[in-house]
């Protein structure tokens, strides 16, 4: 929705006026968490939290509205929440709120998908993608060593509300976890660490001491980020095509080599395919149908890349010209096509109706520090209105002019900060008036254009410039 | 013109005029489009990229250009090349080609058409190509008929020894400059014929334009004076000639010096006295002409004559005074090399060094020219058959380029020209004597009339106007003449699309290699290390290469280089030649000297790719012998034998130079214990190789084409690094000894406790 951005930043204004400027959000104790369980979920390359709480209404009044800090300490940002009803599935709202609190609690207002009446109970599952909050220790490895990521988190969840018992389950990528913090009721099985279940957690309180945990564990695959994504999505008519390109700035920030790189040891162990912490290669699957692929950076195209269409996928796997360790930097273009009527339909009158997917990328997991979105219509498309299915941070309508238009096509940029691949696949719907007078705008300025110059080269062709007879 | 032209299809031109001139269009048009579509094959083979090594330069200045707009790049201080001394690019290059395809990037965008700078800058040769087939055809058009102009422009358009210059993505002067050329040319020839002031003056802007786009303007400068030269001695001075002359050498000139590289070279340097002293010779002769008309005697004629000589051989006599004295500068190195081939191996060897500058040999003449090259002689006959002013220029250029393109194998360019217009005039005179159909009745009468309509039309002509016509009896000859020459000019055809296809149409910074199923493996070393230092080195690391991979650092890599492919400073590329060839102390002075961040080197040993540092070593060594003979010498590069060895047998010298050490750095690891094999010289290594002290090994290619060394920084303890280095290694052994027995490292599970 359009709106829903300035709707964000209108409740957030709202309520930093309204709450005192103070060390925390002054939330009042309505709820008590009788259960909750969280996930600490990283076996990817950002962590995901997610909290299972059975919520129960302790006052007089139905509420409709919880809140659920988030700890985001040092380097780590959150990226999306979600909510839904555990139960049936329905989805509510989590915004953000921003209580400008020192502390590094980031709230979440959770809108309850029905209003809860006293001493009722409700399941929530609210899933975060918190990035930055792995980092590589030790620092920096040998070419072939193991890398190891470390997660510091607080041992409770930092909520406002009386929790009668709560447990924390920690899953690393594989079983070798070097280190991890003791506290009482610990456990490790295989890949998962788990704390608790600890019994009546008073609410959090800003001023306390914080239990810590801190879990260090293998992490084979690269911490594939990138700095920022462009990705165009272009609507032709004419050519009854969907052109997408993307360019990527690449880093890897995975822990960085400890000497330089060494192509003797890389070529000799490339045999055995050993795991690495460079990123080697990357597999993106596109829709189904895509064509034309290409893979090019900024010397040229590169030749070290696979695309595979057929009618049940297609796959573009790229690699990349050298391995990008830790701190190396890549950046890179892909694109390809599509055929338009599969994304766009005839709606009422001039109207049309694109519906197509806001992000793809690698399937490697990836975290993304801004993406920008442009979606490029045809020229003279009017009334452009979108619904995006995440949250957008800045909308930009412009003209885009490029090859023979005379106007400039009607387009928007969507700017999003902070983005995690598990939002990726998602479509967003774009709805614009595109008449037929636009369409044949072209032609005939083309047809206009190379009229009159053949009628001026007539003209002049004509004229005697000759001195003298 | 057309008119003098046999009509054989057409008996009645006049009726014909309006379909011929649309098949003149048309063939034009055909002909330039087949000239574009063979230079081709390396965009539909690789991709639209800049090829070579200048092309780089050409292109990022170029890109600079578009982006900061023409003054900026006229004063352009490039402090990203010749680290620390700069460049001042602005000043020191021809700006014609960049100038041209900036202003191509502007007026496409004008009509909204955003084509990206490469693809202009890749496609700009080929486009021109066409150009230069339609220029040699109106050229041709002046020397003999519309037919032999449309040969010209079909051999002009695919023969080798243009396409070699000129395929897409050789983003190079030459691209633009033998359009130029040719079309000056025929602007001369224009207004030497008609004696115009106007076709005079527009020769000279074209003039202007290719002073702008290459150095090769030079050969124009001397080749038009000496036409004039020889039309004078012929006696055949007019009117015409000094008008042309006159108009075209002040403008053109005056229009020249505005091009800040050449500024005063026209009325300063050797090169370009000679069109200066014709134009001072041709007012004499002008004036004599005048005195002619006004006395008319024999005797005083004989001493007007005498007088020219003899100012001629005073001013002459003036001009090497001059310049020995040192007021006119004397020929440039270059120059002297075209000629003695043997001048530059000695005194410049930066000259010597490039491939390109090497003397000719015959196998190319005909792999350039083909058949045209056993027409050409045969053209340049029919011309002295002739001879009529344009043909003595014909015959000039024939001569002077065949010259030049025996002593430089670059110039072949400036012969093809010339070459295929006097091909065309054979081929067009054989065909015009042979594709007649009806076979003359009375050879006498039929001789008088042709005798006699030639005599009215060639006005220059004395050998032509005694030659009798003579036809063509047998049929049976006609169609084997015809026959044969079809089958000539279509097996032309095969071999300049094979010549384009296989030997001119690699960009060579991509390789191309076979996979064994067949299909093809891209070997893209360059641009893998340069794409790495793009993007993981500092944004003004210092990189040192030797100078032939300065402009491809600059264009692909976009980083600072010591020198590159521009070699203005021979001191300053002979400092990089030392601090490859010195042993590691020495070179690790100058490196810092420098503030060389990294060192990058080509090296072929893996792959068998020739083309490496340590093949073009010999060069850097005699290039810094040049300037430091007591430090660098030749001699200990090579064994007691004379020869130049890699393996066990090579030098102290040569196994200590830092080239060496680079090249072989970890290499004889790569192989089984004695196995070591660089396949470009064919030589076994040495189990074990080199040591760095100074260098870390910063990234090595995929096939190790391209290696990239770190100039370690100092010590931290004031050490050098040959005594850290042998601190280092005598304490690992003393911690083996120690911890013999021990479990390297330590594993298992660490907790923290909170």
């Amino acid at each position: 929705m359009r709106s829903s951005n300035s709707r964000v930043s209108l409740l957030a204004t709202l309520l930093l006026a309204a709450s005192h400027l103070g060390l925390s959000l002054d939330v009042p104790p309505v709820y008590k968490n009788t259960n909750l369980l969280r996930t600490i979920d990283a076996s990817k390359a950002y962590v995901k939290e997610t909290i299972a709480v059975i919520i129960e209404n302790i006052s007089h009044q139905p509420q409709t509205e919880y809140y659920l800090p988030l700890l985001v300490s040092g380097s780590s940002a959150v990226s999306y929440v979600e909510c839904k009803d555990k139960k049936d599935g329905t989805p509510c709202t989590a915004e953000a709120v921003d209580d400008a609190s020192e502390y590094p609690l980031q709230y979440y207002k959770i809108t309850l998908p029905k209003t809860l009446k006293p001493s009722d109970q409700i399941t929530l599952a609210v899933t975060a993608g918190i990035t930055g909050a792995l980092t590589p220790v030790p620092a920096v490895i040998g070419q072939s060593d193991k890398q190891f990521l470390s997660y510091t988190g607080a041992k409770f969840v930092p909520s406002p509300y009386f929790t009668e018992k709560q447990k924390t389950k920690f899953r690393a990528a594989n079983g070798e976890i070097p280190d991890y913090t003791i506290h009482e009721l610990t456990e490790k099985s295989g890949y998962i660490v788990t704390y608790g279940p600890y019994d009546n957690v008073e609410p959090w309180k800003t001023d306390a001491q914080v239990d810590e945990i801190t879990v260090r564990f293998e992490f084979t695959n690269p911490i594939v980020f990138m700095e920022k994504l462009e990705r165009d999505i272009e609507v032709s008519h004419w050519g009854n095509n969907l052109a997408i390109e993307e360019r990527y700035w690449m880093t890897n920030n995975g822990a960085k080599l400890k000497e330089q790189f060494s192509r003797l040891s890389w070529a000799t162990t490339a045999y055995y395919n050993p795991p690495t912490a460079a990123i080697k290669s990357l597999l993106f699957p596109l829709r189904v149908g895509s064509k034309d692929a290409y893979y090019t950076d900024e010397v040229g195209n590169v030749s070290t890349s696979k695309f595979r269409s057929d009618s049940r996928e297609a796959i573009l796997d790229i690699k990349p010209r050298f391995p990008i360790f830790g701190g190396w930097n890549y950046s890179f273009v892909v694109g390809w096509n599509n055929d338009l009527p599969a994304y766009l339909r005839h709606g009422e009158g001039d109207g049309y109706i694109l519906k197509v997917p806001l992000l793809q990328g690698p399937s490697q997991s990836t975290s993304y520090g801004k993406v920008e979105v442009r979606i490029i219509l045809p020229e003279g498309a009017t009334n452009v209105k979108y619904v995006s299915p995440i949250t957008i941070h800045k909308e930009e309508q412009f003209l885009h002019k490029t090859f023979m238009d005379t106007i400039g096509r009607t387009s928007i940029k969507l700017t999003i900060d902070n983005v995690v691949d598990e939002l990726k696949n998602r479509d967003i719907i774009v709805t614009y008036d595109y008449s037929t007078l636009a369409a044949l705008r072209k032609p005939l300025v083309v047809l206009g254009s190379v009229f009159s110059l053949y009628i001026v080269t007539a003209i002049l062709g004509r004229i005697d410039l000759s001195i003298g007879k | 013109m057309s008119t003098t032209a046999k009509s054989t299809l057409f008996r009645d031109p006049a009726s014909t005029e309006s379909v011929r001139s649309i098949l003149k269009v048309v063939i034009l048009l055909t002909i330039a489009a087949a000239a574009v579509a063979s230079r081709l094959f390396s965009v539909i083979r690789f991709e639209s990229i800049i090829h070579e090594f200048d092309p780089w330069f050409n292109f990022r200045a170029s890109k600079y250009l578009v982006k900061h707009g023409f003054f900026d790049f006229w004063n352009w201080f490039d402090d990203r090349t010749w680290y620390p001394l700069g460049r001042v690019t602005g000043g020191t290059l021809y700006p014609g080609l960049m100038v041209t395809s900036g202003a191509i990037w502007h007026a496409l965008r004008m009509i909204s058409l955003p084509v990206d700078i490469r693809n202009i800058c890749v496609l700009l040769a080929p486009g021109f190509s066409g150009l230069t087939a339609f220029a040699t055809y109106l050229f041709t058009k002046e020397m003999k008929d519309s037919g032999a102009g449309l040969l010209a422009a079909a051999f002009m358009g695919i023969a080798p020894g243009y396409i070699s210059r000129s395929v897409a993505g050789s983003y190079d002067n030459e691209a633009i400059a033998i359009f130029l050329l040719m079309f000056t040319f025929y602007l001369w020839i224009k207004a030497a014929k008609l004696g115009s002031a106007m076709w005079g003056g527009l020769c000279a802007l074209f003039y202007f334009y290719m002073v702008s786009a290459w150095g090769g303007y030079v050969f124009i400068t001397n080749l038009i004076p000496l036409h004039v030269f020889v039309l004078i001695l012929m006696g055949r001075y007019s009117g015409r000639i000094y008008v042309a002359y006159s108009s075209w050498y002040a403008l053109g000139t005056l229009a020249s010096m505005q091009v800040p590289f050449v500024g005063f070279l026209p009325v300063k340097t050797s090169e370009h006295m000679a069109a200066l002293g014709i134009f001072g010779l041709i007012q004499l002769v002008a004036f004599v002409d005048y005195l002619r008309g006004q006395v008319p005697s024999k005797q005083f004629n004989t001493l007007l004559r005498a007088l020219v000589i003899l100012i001629t051989v005073i001013s002459f006599t003036g001009l090497v005074t001059l310049t020995v004295t040192g007021v006119i500068a004397p020929w440039s190195g270059r120059f002297y090399s075209l000629w003695d081939t043997g001048y530059a191996k000695i005194h410049i060897p930066i000259i010597a060094s490039v491939s390109e500058h090497q003397p000719t040999a015959w196998p190319s003449f005909f792999f350039d020219l083909n058949m045209l090259i056993w027409l050409f002689p045969a053209g340049v006959y029919l011309s002295f058959r002739q001879l009529r002013d344009e043909h003595v220029f014909i015959i000039v250029y024939s001569v002077m380029a065949s010259y030049f393109a025996g002593v430089m194998v670059r110039l072949m360019l400036t012969l093809t020209p010339i070459v295929c217009v006097a091909a065309a005039i054979t081929v067009s005179s054989i065909f015009d004597t042979y594709l007649e159909i009806d076979s003359p009745e009375e050879p006498e009468e039929d001789s008088e009339s042709k005798k006699a309509k030639k005599d009215k039309k060639e006005t220059g002509g004395f050998l032509s106007s005694k030659a009798p016509f003579i036809g063509i009896y047998s049929i049976t000859s006609k169609v084997g003449v015809v026959g044969a020459f079809s089958v000539y000019l279509v097996l032309f055809v095969f071999h300049c699309t094979w010549v384009t296809s296989n030997a001119y149409s690699s960009p060579s910074v991509v390789l191309a290699s076979r996979m064994p199923d067949g299909s093809q493996h891209i070997i893209d070393d360059f641009r893998e290390a340069y794409y790495w230092l793009r993007k993981n080195t500092a944004e003004d690391a210092k990189i040192m290469s030797w100078w032939d991979y300065g402009y491809q650092i600059g264009g692909m890599a976009d980083r600072t280089t010591l020198v590159d492919n521009n070699t203005w400073n021979n001191t300053h590329i002979a400092t990089v030649g030392k601090a490859m060839a010195s042993r590691e102390e020495v070179s690790y002075d100058i490196l810092r000297k420098h503030e060389v961040d990294y060192v990058l080197i080509i090296f072929g040993g893996l792959l068998g790719y020739s083309g490496d540092d340590i093949n073009k070593f010999l060069w850097m060594v005699r290039i810094a012998e040049g300037v430091w003979p007591a430090e660098v010498q030749e001699r200990k590069f090579f064994t007691p034998r004379g020869e130049y060895k890699v393996d066990h047998e090579a030098t102290d010298t040569m196994k200590n130079s830092l080239m060496y050490k680079m090249s072989y750095y970890k290499f004889p690891s790569l192989f089984p214990p004695g196995q070591a094999q660089d396949r470009v010289r064919g030589a076994r290594l040495p189990a074990e190789g080199p040591v760095l002290h100074t260098l870390d090994e910063a990234f090595t290619s995929e096939n190790w084409i391209v290696r990239i060394y770190k100039v370690k920084d100092l010590d931290q303890f004031g050490r050098d690094h040959f005594a850290v280095s042998a601190f280092e290694s005598g304490k690992k052994k003393g911690k083996k000894g120690g911890m013999a027995g021990r479990a390297p490292g330590k594993r298992g599970r660490r907790v923290v406790r909170a």
